[in-house]
């Protein structure tokens, strides 16, 4: 009866410290998860942070290249002279990619009352008559071979490239 | 950590859209004007009656922003937005929309006029 009152006294005290032992590990273990649920949490804001950083570098880039483009536009249209080129609808160019006109598409268009415009090598251009008034029909009426001259004066009007034909071939 | 990956994966994709949105989406502030009268060097204020007569007479509008800036407005449809800048010409007023400049061409795809 000693032996067994002896055996569960042993058994008791081992559990016991066997117990304690144990407890610091799980301590621990929640430890550092919880230091690598901070450390991931500080790295994915890191990551995230440089993300939006690379973005927003990327808007400026694609920005500042709009920018060069619409200034290169200004610099091939200032002053007089005369430009041979396409006619496209705005509406395809505004909501898809457009192709060059020919002269029935042009009609019909100008009969629904769309908005035309003028490609010259790849910039697009408003037409207007010396009074003002828009050149729709006499671009159309004198394309041939889905090409079109403009004679006249090229000016930007608040970032517009706009022609004021004297004459259209 | 899977899970971390794909939050991370949905965060940057997120932040990207985000910012493609943010390249072209604004609210500018102007009016609506004559678009002939601009290029011939007027001023081009239109009132709404005269805007309206200008759309019956299939004149073209165009709208001036408050920095001096002139856009032709397109409804998301690819129609241009005539009647809108007609409703609204005579007042300053906002376009919610996209600002483009595509080839020298500057345009708004209007969501909204307020």
């Amino acid at each position: 009866m000693k032996q067994i009152i002896a055996l569960f006294t042993l058994s008791f005290i081992l559990f016991a410290c066997g117990g304690k032992k144990e407890q610091p590990k799980v301590d621990e273990i929640k430890e550092e998860v919880t230091e690598q649920i901070e450390e991931t949490a500080e790295n994915t804001e890191e990551v995230v942070k440089e993300a939006v950083e690379d973005v927003k570098e990327e808007v400026k880039n694609i920005a500042k290249k709009t920018e060069e483009l619409a200034s290169g536009a200004k610099r091939i249209a200032q002053g007089k002279g005369q430009w041979t080129g396409s006619l496209i609808s705005l509406t395809d160019f505004v909501t898809s990619s457009s192709k060059d006109l020919s002269q029935e598409e042009a009609v019909a268009l100008v009969k629904d009352n769309k908005m035309i415009g003028f490609n010259y090598n790849g910039t697009i251009f408003m037409v207007f008559n010396t009074d003002g008034t828009y050149a729709n029909k006499s671009l159309t009426r004198s394309l041939k071979d889905g090409k079109v001259t403009v004679k006249g004066k090229i000016n930007s009007v608040g970032g517009m490239n706009v022609i004021i034909a004297d004459e259209i071939q | 950590m899977k899970n971390t990956k794909i939050i991370l994966s949905i965060l940057v994709i997120t932040s990207i859209l985000f910012g493609a949105y943010n390249l072209y989406a604004a609210e500018v502030s102007g009016k609506t004007v004559n678009l002939s009268e601009v290029v011939s060097g007027k001023d081009g204020n239109v009132d709404k009656a005269q805007a309206v007569e200008l759309v019956k007479a299939n004149k073209p509008l165009a709208f001036m922003s408050n920095d001096g800036k002139l856009y032709i407005v397109f409804n998301t449809d690819g129609t241009v937005a005539d009647k809108n800048l007609a409703r609204n010409a005579g007042n300053d007023f906002k376009i919610i929309g996209k600002v483009h400049n595509k080839n020298g061409f500057q345009y708004i795809i209007a969501d909204k006029f307020e």
